[in-house]
Order: C-alpha cells, then sequence, then structure tokens
C-alpha cells in the first residue's frame, strides 16, 4: 500500500478511524465495526494489526493506554483532519450522485 | 506420560499457505499438532485428533513484543497462534469454523506476502554465495599454501563436503526458482483476491523425494567418506581427540536416549551441550597447529647449512602428488637413504624444511606419525625412520632455508611465537647438528 493510497481511505481504513472517535483496541474496533455495519465489514485480526501499525507509524492512531497485551487507540489530530476529509469526500461524492441523477430523470422527462 | 514426536519433510512451501494450512489439518485430525517448523521440515507432537482450522499468515509482525500483541489481538478474535517458521510465516488455528479470517484485505495481504517472502529470499541467496564462494575455494582455485591450511581437501571427507555443497547449491538454486514461481503466482492471485493457483500431488511428492533423496545422500557420503578416511588413514586423531571426540558422540546419543519428562528435559539438553563441548574440543585440540606467526633471521644469526643440519643431504627438485592435493614444483632436500626431508612451496631457490612444533604430546605423537605415513607412501618399499623424537616434534617448528652461493641457510620460520619461535629454533638446530 503506498503512501499515496491514504489519500483516498480504502473501506476498512474509513472505519477503523471511525471507530477509533473513542478510544478503543485493535479487537473493540473489530466488533465495532462489524457490529455497527450489521455484519457487512468485517475486518480481520492481521489486517487490524496491519492497519493499527501503519497508522500508529503515520501518526493517525496514538497509543492513550494499555491493558495488558492490547494497546488502546486513540484518533490524533491529524487522524481527525484525514476522517473529517475523507466524510466531506463521501459527501461530495453522495451530493455530486444525488445532483447528476436529478439531472438526468429531468432530461428523461 | 510419553511424549511422541516426529519431525516430517513439509511437502508445502510458503508460497502455497492454502494447501500447508490444509496439510496442518490434516495432521491435526490424524492426531498431531504443530510444535515448529523450520525452512523444509516441521515437528509435530502426538496428541488426540482434532479437527481445528488453521491459518498460515504472513503479517510482519517482527520482534517479541510484537508478536506477542498481535498473537493477543488474534487471539481475541479466536485464532490461537501455534508457532512462527523459520520463513516468518505464522500458523494460527482455530476451534470455530466461521471465525473471520486474518486476512480480509487483498492488498494488505500482498503486501504482508510480498516483505515475507523476499526478506528470506534474500537471506537463502546470500547463503548460496557463501557456499559457492566456500566451495570454489576448497576446489583450490586459489592454491596459496595458507588456504590451503584453512580449506584444502587432503582428505576424502573434505572433497566429500565440497560436493555436497555443490549438491546443496544446485538444491537451493532450484527451490530458490521454485519459491519464485510460486511467489509470483500467488502474489498476482492474492491481489485480486483470486483463490491462489492449486499444485499438483504428483509435484508435491517429487518434491519430498528429491529433499529426501538429498538427506541421505548426504549422511551416507559424509559417513562412508569419514570410513574410507579412518581405513586409508588420511584421518588419524590424536588419542586425546579420539577420546574428546567419542565422549561427545556419546553425550549426543545420550541425549536422544533420555526422555524429555527427565528433569523437565534438562536431562538432554545437558548431554546435547555437553556432547557437543567434547566434539568441539576434539577439533579444537589441533588449532595450534595452524598458527602462522613468521620469524625473521637476521645477517648476524648463524650460518646453517643444509650439509651441517642433516649430513649427507642432497638438494633435488621434483615433481610430486601430496596427498590429493594436485600435482606441483617442489624442492626438496634428501637425506642419504633418499629420504625426502624438505619441500619448497614458494618459487625460486627457497625450500623449507619440514618440522612441527605441536601443542600437545598427542599432537606430536600425530604429526610424528603422519610425517613417517606420508614419507612411506611417497618412498615405497623404503624403510623410514624419523630424525626426531617427540620431545622434538614438541617444539620443532616449520622453518625455511634459501639458497645462497650455492648453500642452504636459514631465512625464516613461520610457526609459533616469533620471539619464543627464534631462541627454540636456535637451540633445536644446535641439538640436531650435535645428534650423530
Amino acid at each position: 500500500m503506498s503512501r499515496e493510497q491514504l489519500q483516498n481511505l480504502t473501506e476498512p481504513m474509513y472505519y477503523l478511524l471511525l471507530a477509533m472517535r473513542t478510544p478503543r483496541h485493535g479487537y473493540d474496533a473489530m466488533q465495532f465495526i462489524q457490529s455497527a455495519t450489521g455484519g457487512r465489514v468485517r475486518i480481520g485480526a492481521g489486517t487490524m494489526y496491519a492497519l493499527l501499525s501503519r497508522f500508529e507509524k503515520e501518526k493517525i492512531l496514538t497509543p492513550a493506554a494499555e491493558e495488558g497485551r492490547r494497546k488502546i487507540y486513540r484518533l490524533t489530530p491529524k487522524g481527525e483532519a484525514l476522517l473529517r476529509g475523507e466524510m466531506d469526500r463521501l459527501r461530495m461524492l453522495l451530493a455530486d450522485a444525488e445532483r447528476m441523477e436529478k439531472e438526468a430523470d429531468e432530461h428523461e422527462s | 506420560m510419553k511424549v511422541e514426536e516426529k519431525r516430517v519433510w513439509l511437502p508445502y512451501r510458503m508460497t502455497e499457505p492454502e494447501e500447508l494450512a490444509a496439510y496442518f489439518e490434516k495432521m491435526s485430525a490424524e492426531g498431531w499438532q504443530p510444535v515448529s517448523a523450520g525452512r523444509y521440515t516441521a515437528k509435530f507432537r502426538k496428541s488426540r485428533p482434532r479437527t481445528l482450522r488453521f491459518c498460515v499468515d504472513f503479517t510482519p509482525a517482527s520482534g517479541e513484543e510484537a508478536l506477542q500483541r498481535y498473537t493477543a489481538l488474534c487471539a481475541d478474535a479466536g485464532w490461537r497462534f501455534r508457532l512462527k517458521a523459520r520463513d516468518g510465516w505464522l500458523l494460527f488455528s482455530s476451534k470455530k469454523p466461521d471465525a473471520a479470517p486474518l486476512q480480509t484485505d487483498p492488498k494488505l495481504a500482498a503486501r504482508s506476502f510480498s516483505r515475507c517472502f523476499w526478506g528470506n529470499f534474500t537471506d537463502s541467496f546470500f547463503l548460496l554465495l557463501l557456499w559457492g564462494g566456500w566451495s570454489l575455494l576448497d576446489l583450490g582455485i586459489n592454491r596459496r599454501e595458507i588456504v590451503r591450511y584453512l580449506s584444502g581437501w587432503d582428505t576424502m571427507l573434505e572433497l566429500c563436503v565440497v560436493l555436497l555443497f555443490a549438491l546443496v547449491a544446485l538444491f537451493l538454486l532450484g527451490n530458490a526458482a521454485g519459491n519464485l514461481a510460486g511467489y509470483v503466482s500467488a502474489r498476482r492471485a492474492m491481489k485480486d483476491g483470486a483463490r491462489l493457483p492449486e499444485i499438483s500431488q504428483k509435484a508435491v511428492r517429487r518434491r519430498v523425494r528429491w529433499r529426501r533423496a538429498l538427506a541421505w545422500t548426504a549422511g551416507i557420503l559424509l559417513a562412508g567418506a569419514l570410513c574410507y578416511d579412518i581405513w586409508a588413514g588420511n584421518v588419524r586423531p590424536a588419542w586425546e581427540q579420539w577420546l574428546s571426540m567419542g565422549i561427545g558422540a556419546a553425550g549426543i546419543a545420550g541425549g536422544f536416549a533420555c526422555k524429555r519428562r527427565w528433569l523437565e528435559g534438562l536431562a538432554r539438553k545437558f548431554c546435547w551441550g555437553a556432547g557437543a563441548l567434547f566434539l568441539a574440543l576434539g577439533v579444537l585440540l589441533s588449532y595450534p597447529l595452524y598458527r602462522m606467526e613468521p620469524v625473521s633471521f637476521g645477517p648476524d644469526d648463524p650460518v646453517i647449512t643444509v650439509e651441517m643440519l642433516l649430513p649427507g643431504a642432497e638438494l633435488h627438485q621434483d615433481e610430486r602428488e601430496y596427498g590429493h592435493t594436485p600435482l606441483y614444483e617442489r624442492w626438496e632436500v634428501y637425506q642419504s637413504g633418499s629420504v625426502p626431508v624438505s619441500e619448497n612451496l614458494a618459487e625460486g631457490e627457497t625450500v623449507s624444511f619440514l618440522a612441527y612444533r605441536a601443542a600437545t604430546e598427542g599432537i606430536a605423537r600425530r604429526l610424528a606419525w603422519e610425517e613417517a605415513e606420508t614419507f612411506r607412501s611417497l618412498l615405497h618399499g623404503t624403510a623410514v625412520e624419523l630424525d626426531w623424537g617427540i620431545d622434538e616434534a614438541l617444539w620443532i617448528g616449520d622453518f625455511y632455508l634459501v639458497l645462497r652461493d650455492g648453500e642452504a641457510v636459514i631465512a625464516y620460520t613461520d610457526f609459533g611465537e616469533p620471539e619464543e619461535r627464534r631462541e627454540l629454533l636456535l637451540e633445536t638446530l644446535a641439538k640436531i647438528r650435535r645428534a650423530p
């Protein structure tokens, strides 16, 4: 995964950042994402670990506390900005799609 | 309770993770749980048959702490960590048939796989280079004397080691090519999130057969060569070495005989440790022979001629074979009775007088015997007696003579501590001159 890819987050990345608005450890985040998406998005432990390591390295997440061998992470200001940017991008995508759909409907009628 | 373990050849490579996982599932169902996995083999322990789901994972959790964190996360997700293989891949098992797979992002999975693969691929390549270089040295490309001392193959055993190097190098090359081909197709499939290509059972059986054949060939070749060398007299350890290596071998054999439960396996470890120590000691006992430190003799030193050293000696130029080493030109000093007592390993007019300073009496005895045996093999049917005894062999050095105005004079010696050697050498030469 190249550095540039972080400009557009993948689905697991996006949901992980959403989950981490509240400090959580990896498995907690996995469960949260699965229940929040009604089981549509499942992140495997290997994928979760790789994402957490990557985000920690990129200073998008930071360790907040430790519970035994579990690390609890929270979003950094950089992570929050990244998430907000992604949400804005998705809103724009949706708005564009709705506008284009409306225009197409009007054109047809 | 007796713990039953076995080590088997791994039929699959790390580039075939699905087959590898299925293999562990099959072994588990047959009552064998994995204990460890090397590059080509895996160790299993007998247990009751269990239906488990296995997963081969490539997440780069390097370092003990990272691995613990990762395995804790996997344990929360229902995957129990079983082992980290020598190749870097991790093995997990789960009792839950519906546990979420460890990797859910194909691109991330492909990236981890790539990192794991290349890390090990370069390792193997480096090893291959190292072995190739050593083999070239052993094959005698560099025939300088110091290299021959360090890597020469005067015995069948050494020659067989060279042959084995070549065999292993071929095996590694073939394995690397197979791994590379497997890597290319596996990575492509992983990136696309597609199913990995299947491996034919015939190819797998052939792979295992080759590995087994190589291991047996190596064992038979080495054991055969060692027996031949002992029979032919190429390897003649001193009795101290025989004793030390015998104790070492007995210790290692005893370690295998020890039950794992005795003192929680400590008895076995102690036997193996002591065995390895004695084996190493047996080999190291001959180490002092290979110290080479030149000593110079100046113009004020007494001129000692070959005639003075060895009355009746004659100088000859000859080409001969020494043991298994190739023919080379050398100078020899012949004493009356045609016993060669020196040879030239350098160029021109320098000749060297062969004598030794041995660190122990055992080694001195061996050297004296080897020297006599060499002369006997060179001079068939001639009775050969060495002109120095054990006492002299304990300290005599290897020194060179230079032809100066038709006479051979001492130039330098190159064994032992410089100052100590010089004194001892002069003293001994005086003794030899006094000898009838």
